[in-house]
């Protein structure tokens, strides 16, 4: 174990296209032509439009609502309002948090933007001018925007319908860790390295906002509801348990997805409200919000205030390290972190390193912004996780004057030490992190580089080199810790094979984009030998798939992908036994290789899972059950730790204050691949969602709680101008517990990438004497900081 | 609300409607014409999943009215393929996997189609500019860039210049 | 966001006054004011179009006359909604006699609060175009009384 494969040569066929085929993929035909299927494309007769009433104030009392001028409005049908769900119980609704949030208010507003009232109209554009036409009287509240402010004695409390007993705005503390060792530690240390280092909020802002059409039919009784949903049988679940529909009674139907990244996990109000307008009307009910609305309502990421203690020796041995952080959540915890960890995997903080002692607290504050802390593109908090200790080490190194490759290769966790058990808990299942690092050195040219800085520093020029040598932790989870709601963090995948040989499978995961209908496929191809090409995937609909928590977390390869090689082997046991019969030999004499059943001495007397498929139809041995299908409900047994090692080189333009990512080396290890293109596409796309809050992407607010980001306008995602050639690479270092071999690889360089490029702007200024810069990176700070430390152009 | 009579040739076929005079292009092509293929993903004008070829140039379909595309030719993603043959961008996209979730795809290809109209032989950094009015969220751009040099390429070898593939690749019809 | 300023008038601190204090002629000089509509002698209600940038809104405004001290104080409060948008203000004018005869000094202040659309989407540009909107308030205001 821990050895590092440079390569994965396929042993399945293209035609078949097994695990290692960078097959094309499956899903792409319909979306270069235009026909997808997104929620808004979806058409169905007697449609109604449903548009949001927003709330100006971030936090006010709403004395009234008049929507008697709305209800003039030509087309507009229904205004809904706090009061009327009031009256059916339905006005809050429970987070996966197990916090709740409004659907409406009745009484508070808590958030600007917030959802103060729904209009029901015949098209989009009346139900525009109905939102318009809506007369609100607020009377403002004191507005709280900063957390620790929050915290302070004379703070409002915000959530005054929580019990007695948490009349206050810290939602939880939670510890993982032993204080005392890391105290004692760190109390030894010749040197301790302390940094606060902010994580701001920012938004996934995935292509296409989110929508669902509700369709409640009166006579049968029945509700389906087409939504942008990455986990549509939890929202089924919740759905049932709120709205008391019986959970038969309901579908959950995704579409096509355009993107998800974690925003598409939560229930947000306006589904909610979709529904109760279907319910009211008997009639199908759209809701798309628009992108203002998107970005400044849906539930965000990070808003991570951390404050990082790292001991050390003198010659950069780390000893101990300590985190106490401030957690904003907004008016509600409606994050969908597993139930345990109110915080995530926030202490999978120690790292890539062999850390002997680890503490680490959060406190989850509510302040007067929309639901924080969920996702972006990564849900349970490892991002913030590898940004501070990343950055802790990178200080570590600059202050001791080591090189930060060196400081890392010293303290990391050696390929011997697998599986691993860091300080607070986990146990890492597999790693070669001194060998990922090796290789990005060599390929981005890590002592040319060093040299070229050292002369562009004697020249006065600006010039950075970054290093992010991040671990991971995804695939939750094992179901004794995982659940969330209480529903274990298990997944699944059904297979069908079909008389002539082909199948279909179904699984519980949701993809919006990562390619599932390839990589499942392949994946069936690999343990079944069926071409990949002959296998149909489906997914998110909960009528037909099995019961899953869905896609988001890097989770699918390490769940429903080994779901999918667990059924796939049942069934292949099954085909065993047919193929004995049909063979006339013992099922015991019998071995697979490549798709068939042979006997094993004697190659050419074989069949075909193709000819085995025909007989569990048409000749199948009595006594046997006929068909060929098998589900499996995977619960592993432990997370996968993906890693890798990024190099980043920035030129700094001291007039502007400009960060240029010259450069960016990724490498990565994510086990076993199954398809190598689309592996290195989430990886693109991953390093794009790292650069974007390293120097572009945050969600900021002003003293009133106003939303200074709330367009495309302020919110700035990078485009291919800003967003440099990614030069990416591969070890391979197999999971030892999943069947495949795999460990996911979706939020890897989102996680990974942030840091390096960060450690490379502050490796450019350093001899400035700047010591940490707050993410994003932009112009104007580093403009100051170099007027500031009398640098001109 | 009044209405007005707008004709579109919309890939090639003539279309009609009845509008309110705020209605757009998008919207009109989407809702009324079923051409579901160009998508919405701002408010802003900043996204371009919405891009069209518009009278032989590309523009963002959020930003224009139905009423000003009165007597215009547009074309869609849907107009691409021709007598069951896939557009060398669409087979590009496919080829070199530049989309993942597709929603930025049919605008990304059809600004490319424009792009390549004008530019039959573009750099990289040529390709970067030309499509950065268009957000992609999933595949950090790599691909799509690939894409477009692999298309440029094919293009350039069919014959640069034969008259249906410049009208394509400039949106006429 | 906190303005004050000083303006010198060419008119009497009567004539002033009663202009400061009438809705109908001191509400012809609001921005974007469209129309006034006076509720009773210390409430009316005002309907402006304001455009910030690219953004516009039409703003139905409920004003009151907080405090009233002729000829001397004044302090308005306004609350204005747009769809999405709310500005809350308060404005005080004291008049004094100028330096010279039959001049008014004013000295305002005023707080305005913008929340919801307009200040999100216009944030940047709100300071300066506030600013402007007050400097044409007064302008207007001048030019009418000295008129």
């Amino acid at each position: 174990m821990s050895e590092t494969y440079h390569a994965q040569a396929p042993t399945t066929t293209p035609e078949v296209g097994g695990m290692g085929h960078a097959l094309k993929r499956r899903e792409d035909p319909r979306f270069i032509r235009g026909k997808g299927e997104y929620i808004e494309d979806v058409m169905l007769p007697g449609m109604l439009w449903l548009d949001i009433v927003r709330s100006p104030y971030a936090h006010a009392t709403i004395r009234g609502i008049d929507a008697s001028e709305a209800l003039k409005v030509p087309g507009v049908l229904a205004v809904i309002t706090g009061r009327d769900l009031e009256a059916a119980g339905l006005h809050w609704m429970p987070t996966l948090a197990g916090d709740r949030q409004m659907v409406l208010p009745t009484d508070t507003v808590m958030y600007q933007a917030q959802e103060v009232a729904a209009i029901v109209a015949d098209s989009r554009y009346a139900a525009a001018d109905g939102v318009a036409a809506v007369l609100v009287d607020y009377e403002p509240l004191p507005v709280v925007v900063d957390p620790f402010k929050a915290l302070e004695p004379d703070a409002p409390v915000l959530r005054p319908d929580r019990g007695p007993d948490k009349q206050t705005n810290r939602i939880w503390h939670w510890e993982s860790g032993d204080k005392a060792a890391a105290d004692t530690a760190l109390a030894g240390s010749d040197v301790v390295i302390s940094e606060d280092i902010y994580i701001p909020r920012i938004h996934v802002a995935s292509i296409e906002t989110c929508g669902c059409i509700a369709d409640w039919d009166p006579v049968r009784e029945h509700l389906t509801v087409h939504m942008t949903t990455q986990a549509p049988h939890a929202i089924r679940t919740v759905f049932s348990l709120v709205s008391k529909i019986p959970e038969h009674k309901i579908r959950i139907k995704t579409h096509d997805i355009g993107g998800g990244f974690g925003g598409k996990v939560p229930v947000y109000p306006g589904y909610v409200l979709a529904v109760v307008a279907s319910l009211t009307t008997g009639k199908p009910v759209k809701w798309i919000e628009d992108r203002s609305e998107n970005l400044q309502a849906d539930s965000f990421a990070r808003d991570y205030h951390v404050h990082c203690d790292l001991g050390t020796t003198k010659d950069g041995r780390l000893t101990g390290l300590r985190v106490r952080t401030i957690a904003d959540h907004g008016y509600s915890d409606a994050a969908a972190d597993p139930s345990k960890f109110p915080a995530g995997l926030f202490n999978v903080i120690t790292g890539s390193y062999d850390l002997p002692a680890a503490f680490v607290e959060v406190d989850g504050v509510y302040t007067n912004k929309p639901p924080g802390g969920v996702a972006y593109r990564c849900s349970f908090r490892v991002t913030e996780a590898v940004h501070s200790i990343e950055r802790m080490v990178d200080i570590a190194a600059h202050q001791l004057g080591i090189d930060p490759a060196e400081l890392r290769m010293k303290n990391f966790i050696q390929p011997d030490q697998f599986p691993y058990h860091s300080a607070t808990g986990w146990e890492y299942d597999s790693g070669n992190y001194p060998a990922a690092l090796r290789k990005a050195m060599e390929i981005i040219g890590y002592d040319e580089l060093r040299r070229e800085q050292a002369e562009k520093r004697a020249r006065g020029e600006l010039m950075g080199i970054g290093i992010s040598s991040f671990t991971e932790i995804v695939g939750a989870g094992p179901s004794h810790t995982f659940d969330i709601l209480g529903i274990k963090m298990f997944d699944s995948c059904e297979i069908r094979i079909h008389p002539t040989g082909s199948a279909i499978a179904r699984l519980g995961v949701q993809s919006q984009g990562q390619g599932h209908e390839t990589t499942f496929a392949q994946i069936i191809a690999e343990e079944l030998g069926i071409p990949a090409t002959d296998i149909t995937i489906e997914e998110g609909d909960t009528d037909t798939a099995p019961y899953g928590l869905g896609t988001y977390a890097s989770r699918s390869t390490p769940t429903a992908g080994a779901a999918t090689a667990i059924a796939a082997r049942k069934i292949r046991d099954k085909a065993r036994l047919l193929a004995a019969h049909l063979l006339e030999a013992n099922p015991d004499d019998l071995e697979w290789t490549n798709g068939k059943w042979s006997v094993k001495g004697s190659p050419d007397r074989f069949k075909t899972i193709q000819e085995i498929a025909f007989a569990a139809y048409t000749n199948h041995p009595q006594g046997m059950e006929a068909g060929l299908e098998a589900v499996d409900y995977y619960d592993p047994p432990n997370l996968t730790f993906p890693f890798g090692s990024y190099i980043c080189v920035v030129d700094i333009d001291k007039g502007t204050g400009q960060v240029k990512v010259r450069r960016f080396v990724a490498v990565d290890d994510c086990g076993n691949i199954i398809n190598p293109m689309i592996v290195d596409g989430q990886i693109h796309g991953g390093l794009t969602m790292g650069l974007a809050p390293a120097l572009y992407e945050a969600i900021t607010y002003d003293e009133q709680g106003n939303n200074q980001a709330g367009t495309f306008l302020d919110y700035l995602v990078p485009t291919a101008m800003e967003t440099p050639a990614w030069e990416t690479d591969k070890t391979i270092t197999p999971s030892p517990h999943h069947p495949l071999g795999a460990k996911g690889v979706g939020e890897s360089a989102t996680v990974g990438a942030p840091p390096a490029i960060a450690n490379a702007v502050v490796d450019a200024l350093w001899h400035l004497g700047v010591r940490h810069i707050d993410i994003p990176i932009t112009p104007q700070k580093v403009w100051a900081i170099l007027r500031e430390k009398g640098v001109t152009a | 609300m009044t209405t007005q009579h707008v004709r579109v040739t919309v890939n090639g076929q003539p279309r009609e409607a009845d509008v309110e005079p705020r209605l757009l292009l998008a919207h009109l092509l989407r809702d009324a014409f079923g051409l579901t293929g160009t998508h919405v993903g701002c408010d802003t004008s900043h996204c371009g999943a919405c891009t069209v070829i518009f009278d032989g140039r590309s523009a963002k379909s959020c930003t224009v009215l139905a009423v000003q595309a009165n007597g215009a030719e547009v074309t869609t993603i849907e107009g691409l393929e021709q007598g069951g043959k896939l557009h060398p961008l669409q087979q590009a996209f496919w080829d070199q996997h530049g989309l993942q979730c597709g929603f930025c795809t049919p605008g990304m290809i059809m600004e490319s189609t424009w792009l390549l109209g004008q530019n039959p032989d573009p750099t990289e950094a040529e390709i970067r500019e030309g499509i950065s009015g268009n957000l992609c969220r999933c595949t950090g751009y790599v691909n799509i860039v690939k894409a477009v040099q692999q298309a440029a390429a094919e293009l350039r070898a069919a014959g640069a210049g034969t008259a249906e593939q410049a009208s394509v690749a400039a949106g006429g019809r | 966001m906190h303005f004050e300023g000083s303006v010198e008038i060419r008119a009497p601190r009567d004539r002033v006054w009663a202009f400061v204090t009438d809705p109908n002629q001191v509400g012809g000089c609001g921005p974007g004011v469209e129309s006034i509509e006076v509720i009773d002698d210390r409430h009316f209600r005002a309907r402006a179009k304001v455009g910030i940038g690219f953004i516009s809104a039409r703003f139905l405004v409920d004003l009151e006359m907080a405090e009233l001290t002729p000829p001397e104080r004044a302090v308005i409060r306004a609350r204005g909604q747009a769809p999405g948008s709310a500005v809350d203000a308060t404005a005080s004018m004291n008049l004094r006699d100028g330096a010279a005869v039959a001049t008014t000094t004013m000295d305002w202040a005023a707080d305005v609060t913008i929340a919801g659309t307009i200040a999100s989407l216009g944030g940047r540009l709100i300071e300066g175009t506030a600013n402007k909107m007050i400097g044409q308030t007064f302008d207007c205001m001048r030019s009418r009384l000295e008129a």
